[in-house]
């Protein structure tokens, strides 16, 4: 692997295996595998291999780069990180921030992204990362506090609840800006950052919306002084926004995204969450009903136990047991679902410049990961979650595809901003909240 | 002779490359394209850790970096020769005796916290929750169980009020200055206590009950568990087990970072029941009651009922059997001792 990697090391030369030198156009769907190589193979040497291959001779093997090759237009990531080291990572991670009661928890966080994206190459290039350690723990600091301040509001008073969804409302969309430009401008490849452009009136105009419907349930039962009708058509036209807000957020993060001088795009796809919403909605139901009979069976004997029959306790036990297991297999058939194709739909619909993206991602080899790192996870007290977390990115990064028109090497040619500094966005530095989105 | 690696350098204004050589001597790194030779003193570099399979990242001075390729793992040896050795934590890392001993360090450090260090920062916890919001707690779970499964009382309001004023008395002569309530409602013999305060009697235990005494016997338990907080340092530990558990295997699975959490709600039960039934015997003697009255009491709840699931007067873990021990102890020890 490593002496492969040496020869390859070159401008441009060789992405992935299947990669190899193709002028075919691959086409989403992204539902397999490239299979570039087997169709020019099958090609009878003539004019028009002569002419795919470029200038090389046609007698030669393919599978093997050379200096001569014309450059690839479709390119793989590549993981390169393992478990095993990463479990040493994380216990020595793990120990730190436990003994410094969570501290050590953005050190930690930054090491963690380091190792991930270090691991990932792009055309032979690595990722790297930038952020500082006391910028997360700055940003962790903030969003704790805003999140405690959330849960604790309403305990004290109703006015001091919606006092606090204002300051949410406020600061909110600002910062999911300031996260957005944390992550990207300390993300690197060939030495050049990425960026994010979103300005903050742009931010309040995208986030102010979607933050507005989330809380207009709690703030109508709190206003409408617990007139129950109004929350729930609140609650219920939040739901039905979900997806519509999901978009409009993704959207706009890869609409803003910049590497270098070059702007990323993404397509409207609104239609398309909508669909994987409802199927991932109707999977998580029909396994919900099963959860909820369980469930109920669950409550009545728990109930008996709290009114004091012994037997009852067991029996609320035992559905209790039903109920979690029938979760876990409704969590492990809509999740892979929803994660897969959701990735599908965003990546698909992204354009940095000339170059469009796709994920191989899919539902039932997701699922089938996801089901053996929950298993061996939960089989070894936790232990195997290192292993988990590495197999997982392997996956996901792996099945990510940067093609093009142009051959890919003109990212190289990709240069920084007239207002960039060199050595990133200071403004970045400050602090970098994390938001799971 | 000295090893060279082979590495792209970027100036950081652009995504072209340039393929360069580096060479470490005495301190000084030399990077040698076919244009120039360039020489940086280590110390001006920001040489990053690096990992196994991956490229070594360092950061020239101005901006501009270096992308090593070091498929033989030869660098790091390179950099310590020259003074520069990885910090702690890498070499932590980087060594399989030393990471399991972390591993060692870790499951000791977290049984510890489980056992001693979580009760001890629930109990710190709690002392600065302001009573006001206990009280709001309880009530939202008061509000919660009589809408969904609690009805009211069907005891003789005069019982229900002489049981009142005598609890009332008791309590005020052994826990002055906290707020308790009482609340009577329809069901087994059974009685429990809620944060801030308010504890709830059900008919079943003054009916199973023979003698007043047994009835402030369990109301005095339920008076200690309002005195040490217990439900609310309860519901802080569970808190706590869950935030370390997110700590742990936190954006992976919620399931299992869970899972503790189940085990933590059952594990502090005893400990509390058994403080509890501490101040109950304490109680007893401050307001000049027979301690026999709660043996009595254990004795005729445990031929009524088995196993609660919920931490409540009737729980049979402590088994009544300990219970019942402790309480025949103290009676015989026989002076009042608060």
């Amino acid at each position: 692997m490593a002496a492969r990697e040496d020869s390859r090391h070159g401008e441009g030369a060789g992405g992935g295996d299947d990669a190899g030198p193709d002028h075919g156009r691959w086409q989403p769907p992204a539902g397999e595998r490239p299979r570039v190589r087997g169709a020019f193979d099958e090609l009878e040497p003539g004019p028009l291999r002569d002419e795919l291959a470029g200038a090389k001779s046609a007698s030669q093997p393919l599978a093997a780069p050379d200096p001569a090759e014309p450059p690839a237009r479709l390119a793989r990531l590549q993981f390169t990180g393992e478990g095993a080291e990463y479990f040493r990572i994380w216990v020595v991670n793990t120990l730190l921030t436990l003994a410094t009661l969570g501290v050590y928890s953005a050190w930690a966080k930054v090491r963690k992204t380091r190792y991930f994206w270090q691991n990932t190459r792009l055309e032979g290039y690595a990722f790297d990362f930038h952020g500082r350690p006391k910028a997360v723990l700055i940003g962790r600091v903030i969003a704790l506090a805003l999140l405690a301040g959330y849960s604790l509001a309403f305990e004290f008073s109703s006015r001091a609840g919606l006092a606090m969804i204002a300051v949410l409302c406020v600061v909110g969309p600002w910062l999911f800006a300031r996260a957005q430009r944390f992550k990207l401008a300390n993300t690197s490849w060939r030495g050049l950052r990425f960026g994010f452009s979103g300005g903050t009136a742009e931010a309040y105009r995208i986030a102010l919306p979607p933050m507005a419907i989330w809380f207009s349930g709690t703030v109508a039962a709190v206003v409408a002084d617990r007139r129950a009708a109004l929350a729930t058509l609140a609650g219920v036209v939040a739901v039905a926004l979900v997806p519509w807000m999901h978009h409009r957020l993704k959207a706009w993060q890869h609409a803003r995204a910049t590497y270098g001088d070059r702007n990323f795009a993404f397509l409207p796809a609104t239609a398309g969450f909508y669909r994987v919403y409802f199927v991932a909605g109707a999977l998580l139901l029909g396994a919900g009903v099963g959860v909820a009979l369980a469930g109920v069976v669950a409550f009545g004997a728990l109930l008996g136990a709290v009114f004091g029959r012994g037997e009852s306790a067991a029996a609320a036990g035992v559905g209790f047991l039903v109920s979690l297991a029938l979760f876990l297999v409704a969590a492990l058939a809509a999740w892979p679902y929803f994660a897969a194709r959701l990735q599908a739909i965003v990546w698909s619909h992204t354009r940095a410049g000339d170059v469009r993206f796709a994920t191989a991602i899919a539902p039932w080899p997701l699922g089938k990961l996801v089901a053996k790192n929950v298993l061996l996870t939960l089989a070894t007290a936790g232990l195997y979650w290192p292993f988990a977390s590495v197999a997982l990115a392997r996956y996901r990064i792996e099945c990510m595809r940067a093609e093009s028109d142009e051959p890919l090497v003109a990212l190289a040619e990709s240069t920084l901003r007239g207002t960039q500094d060199a050595s990133g966005d200071a403004a970045a530095d400050a602090f970098g909240v994390d938001i799971g989105l | 002779m000295t090893a060279t690696w082979a590495a792209t350098r970027f100036d950081g204004r652009s995504g072209a490359g340039e393929i360069v050589a580096v060479a470490i001597d005495g301190g000084v790194l030399r990077l040698a394209s076919r244009q120039r030779v360039e020489r940086y003193r280590l110390a001006e570099l920001r040489i990053a850790e690096s990992f196994e399979h991956a490229p070594t990242m360092v950061v020239l001075p101005g901006g501009a970096t270096l992308e090593i390729r070091d498929p033989e793992r030869t660098l790091g040896a390179a950099l310590a020769v020259a003074g520069l050795r990885p910090s702690l934590v890498v070499r932590l890392q980087r060594n399989w005796a030393a990471a399991l001993a972390c591993l060692v360090v870790l499951v000791g450090l977290l049984a510890w916290g489980y056992v001693n260090g979580l009760p001890l920062l629930a109990r710190a916890v709690t002392s600065v929750i302001p009573a006001d919001v206990e009280r709001r707690m309880g009530e939202s779970v008061l509000e919660v169980l009589d809408a969904r499964s609690l009805k009211p009382s069907g005891l003789p309001l005069a019982r229900s009020q002489a049981i009142a004023r005598a609890f009332a008395a008791a309590a005020a002569r052994s826990a002055p200055g906290v707020a308790v309530r009482l609340e009577f409602r329809a069901g087994p013999a059974n009685a429990f206590a809620l944060p801030g305060g308010a504890i709830v009697l059900f008919d079943g235990l003054v009916k199973t009950a023979e003698s007043d005494d047994e009835v402030l016997g369990a109301l005095g338990h339920e008076l200690g568990h309002v005195v040490h907080r217990h439900s609310t340092r309860q519901f802080v530990q569970v808190l706590g087990v869950a935030a370390v558990a997110s700590l742990l295997w936190g954006d992976f699975s919620s399931v299992a970072a869970n899972a503790p959490l189940l085990m933590g709600a059952f594990r502090y039960g005893r400990e509390f029941e058994r403080e509890a039934d501490e101040y109950a015997i304490a109680f007893m003697r401050d307001n000049g009651m027979p301690v026999e009255a709660l043996d009595s009491l254990f004795a005729r709840l445990e031929k009524e009922r088995g196993a609660g699931l919920l931490p409540d007067f009737a729980t049979t873990h402590p088994s009544t059997a300990e219970r019942r021990e402790r309480v025949r102890d103290a009676s015989r020890g026989g002076s009042p001792t608060r």
